[in-house]
């Protein structure tokens, strides 16, 4: 294990993983095996709350297609919803730098509103701190989300069993890609818009239509889809097939040209659904109704071979799909 | 432009071909080496060893410029960047290749300059910027980059650029290959030549080892489906006796290669000899700065000796890039030498073997 | 390190480009292929464009994958 913190134990992949079990657990005397939840669920007196926070560190702040607020509220809106809750309240906690415009400061603020309106939920609570110049690189910012969760649904990767369809509710790579195509060094104009999007009413639409038969929802962000069905490959293993799919020609084309793999590029608007395979059909036809799931595909199966995620190549071959490092693209969310 | 597209004949067919052929000539055992970084990324990313049928082994050769680079230049990087206060700019993977004692990373760390650029020109550009910092753009890779270099080089040397240099590791691909087909222990019966690299150089540059040695040599493209092409076109020459260079990579590569690049190349550089890990000197096989642009030469202007290069113990990088073992083979692989904890540049370089073979392993050797 | 994509030139001032890949605008050097053009379709690495790719690449590759997989099986069958 590593003496200090590297850029790498934040990139969603193993080394933060193993950052996790190894220091943060143990010391916080959690219970049970780490099961990857993207939030925690709390049943208080007949009332099943779910609860999550995430911290948004993305440079630069503005980046096609979005900003860092954006991504704060849809970031946390979108935890939420992948264990179906409702979500009822965010808190905003920034952290920012000294010297930073009070205009950029408003334009953020003004995603904020767009996007809390957009995923119908509301900013009730907040905090604001300044450090000095150099120490935030603009601005960080921090959400917590609390949401209502039906009691009689549970999404987690335990349910996950042999013959369940594996879905993708668009094409992958966009959000990765965009923050990558305006980061300094990079001579290109991407072609690519970031994907993020609140992801709750399309996740509700998929609930009502098909409820128990999902499974397990995650949103592959960091780590992309690769990091993601590794988390969910618990109780059971997948297949991924290669030609099945989605990605734009423009995240390809910036892909190849920079070595990327876009499986392990992070998405912030796209959702996996896991799903028993005759809710399969009806669950695309729900996504593709959605303007945000119009390319919903299913991309995989899962079987028995635990742990193990493979990909069926498109000449027919089988390699694994591992979790990836998780350095490829620093500071991406 | 697609690069992949469906075709009456597609992947399965190709793969049938691959085994009647192999069929052919059991009990015969093959050996069929590439010798392109990307062409090792491709081969696993597609899955090709597990289409292959038993008696046909695809090794990966010295295909990483990164690997093949003696471990003692990445400590002169990082010296440079650490402790000269030159601005050390090179290409993305190889900022936490181990050196001897250290990587470019913890030079950064240590408060050293280390950009990551896409190409040489931000490099020209950093230099045109800030005349009074040393910009170092480290110079590795074959023939596909060098190009690219001796442009940059070319350009400095005409603006009158004092202050940019390159550290020189470059490295001509035929000269190994020609190493490897000597190598009786070896026995390769066939290559897949990079496609690339052969852009600029041409298909004919391969013809002298071609006959020489008489083993097929095929240039190919990068998607899985060219990849199992260039199968099919060596083992039908080895079914039919023959041994000849083609290219399946259609006119991107031509006879003569790309004149206009290897001109820059010739008027640039010229050959020298060159150090490679696993494989020791091998004539004429580096790239070294000619005299008219001596002033560009990092390691003429801050003294450096010729890197020195350095095994960890156990590691097996040096088998692995000449074609000796696979990856797996080697004790450190998967235990000890992971991507998160690298020993050798081949498992953390982008295009190192060990780091193809573990990113994408195959379903077999998963040991759960 | 042989990456390179394919894309087609959409500006060109002496030796410089703007090379569209799949919707992705990249500045290029074209001094190594001066003789590339306005819609000419050129295979890009680090920066330099390194070949101009033919009109008719899509049609050369499936010819080149019919004679292969032909001359293959009439090896075979010739027994």
């Amino acid at each position: 294990m590593a003496e200090e913190i590297k850029l790498a134990h934040g990139g969603g992949g193993t080394l933060m993983a193993d950052l996790i079990r190894r220091e943060i657990m143990p010391a916080l005397g959690s219970k049970g095996p780490l099961d990857f939840s993207d939030s925690a669920r709390l049943d208080i007196e007949g009332v099943s709350l779910a609860f999550t926070t995430d911290s948004f560190v993305v440079q630069p702040l503005f980046f096609p297609g979005g900003d860092i607020g954006r991504l704060a509220v849809c970031g946390t809106v979108n935890d939420l919803a992948t264990r179906g809750a409702r979500p009822l309240a965010l808190s905003l906690g920034f952290i920012l730098e000294e010297g930073l415009p009070i205009e950029t400061l408003r334009r953020v603020l003004q995603s904020i509103s767009r996007a809390a309106c957009e995923a119908g939920v509301e900013v009730v609570t907040g905090d604001t701190k300044v450090v000095e110049r150099g120490s935030a690189s603009g601005m960080f910012i921090n959400t917590s989300g609390i949401g209502l969760l039906r009691r009689d649904l549970d999404y987690s990767p335990a349910r996950i069993a042999p013959g369940d369809r594996l879905i993708v509710s668009g094409p992958i790579g966009d959000h990765g890609i965009a923050v990558v195509s305006v980061r300094e060094g990079l001579s290109f104009v991407s072609g690519v818009e970031s994907d993020v999007a609140p992801l709750g009413e399309m996740v509700r639409q998929a609930v009502e239509a098909v409820g128990p038969q999902i499974k397990c929802m995650k949103d592959p962000t960091r780590g992309g889809v690769a990091a993601t069905v590794n988390e969910m490959a618990q109780n059971a293993g997948f297949v991924l097939d290669e030609k099945s799919i989605p990605v734009r020609p423009a995240v390809r084309g910036a892909c190849e040209m920079l070595g990327f793999d876009p499986l392990t590029v992070a998405n912030e608007g796209k959702m996996l659904f896991v799903v028993a395979a005759q809710a399969a059909e009806r669950t695309l036809e729900v996504l593709r109704a959605n303007p945000l799931g119009v390319q919903a595909a299913i991309i995989g199966k899962a079987d028995s071979r635990k742990g193990l995620v493979r990909l069926k190549t498109s000449i027919g071959g089988e390699r694994i799909l591992e979790t990836p490092y998780g350095e490829e693209l620093p500071r991406i969310c | 432009m697609p690069e992949n597209f469906s075709t009456p004949i597609n992947a399965e067919d190709l793969i049938k071909l691959i085994r009647e052929l192999a069929a052919r000539l059991a009990p015969r055992r093959l050996k069929i080496m590439e010798v392109c970084g990307t062409h090792t990324v491709a081969a696993q990313s597609a899955g090709i060893r597990s289409v292959l049928p038993e008696n046909v082994k695809l090794i990966s050769g010295p295909g990483c410029p990164v690997c093949v680079t003696p471990a003692g230049y990445i400590d002169q990087a990082a010296q440079l960047a650490a402790d000269r206060g030159a601005r050390v700019v090179t290409y993305g993977d190889m900022v936490r290749v181990p050196g001897i004692s250290t990587t470019l990373e913890e030079a950064r760390r240590r408060g050293g300059d280390v950009s990551v650029v896409y190409s040489v020109t931000e490099a020209l550009q950093m230099a045109r910027r800030e005349a009074k910092r040393h910009v170092v753009f480290l110079g590795v890779g074959f023939e596909t980059t060098a190009p690219g270099t001796a442009f940059a080089v070319k350009a400095a040397h005409d603006e009158g650029l004092k202050n940019f240099k390159v550290l020189m590791a470059h490295k001509r691909i035929i000269p190994a290959m020609d190493a490897l087909l000597a190598d009786p222990n070896l026995a390769i019966d066939g290559f897949i030549a990079p496609g690339h690299v052969s852009v600029i150089i041409g298909y004919e540059a391969y013809a002298p080892i071609v006959s020489r040695w008489g083993r097929p040599c095929v240039v190919t493209g990068f998607t899985g489906e060219q990849m199992l092409l260039s199968i099919v076109r060596i083992l039908t020459q080895l079914v039919s006796g023959h041994s000849k260079v083609e290219s399946v990579y259609t006119s991107r590569v031509l006879p003569e290669g790309n004149v206009k690049a290897q001109r820059f190349l010739d008027e640039v550089f010229v050959p020298g000899p060159s150090n490679w890990r696993g494989m020791g000197n091998i004539p004429e096989s580096g790239m070294d700065l000619r005299e008219e642009y001596a002033d560009c030469d990092a390691k003429g202007f801050f003294k450096l000796e010729e890197p020195p290069d350095r095994e960890p113990p156990g590691c097996r990088c040096a088998d692995v890039i000449r074609g000796m073992v696979d990856p797996p083979e080697c004790p450190l692989f998967g235990k000890r030498c992971t991507p998160i904890t690298p020993v050798g540049a081949c498992m953390v370089s982008r295009e190192g073997s060990c780091s193809a073979f573990y990113r994408f392993r195959s379903v077999e050797k998963w040991s759960g | 390190m042989c990456l390179a994509v394919v894309g087609t030139i959409v500006a060109k001032e002496g030796d410089r480009a703007t090379v569209d890949i799949e919707g992705n605008m990249v500045e290029v050097v074209t001094i190594l292929v001066p003789e590339a053009g306005l819609s000419d379709h050129v295979l890009v690495h680090t920066g330099f464009a390194i070949a101009v790719i033919s009109a008719d690449d899509y049609q050369e590759r499936r010819q080149i994958l019919k004679e292969v997989a032909e001359s293959a099986g009439k090896l075979l069958d010739s027994d």
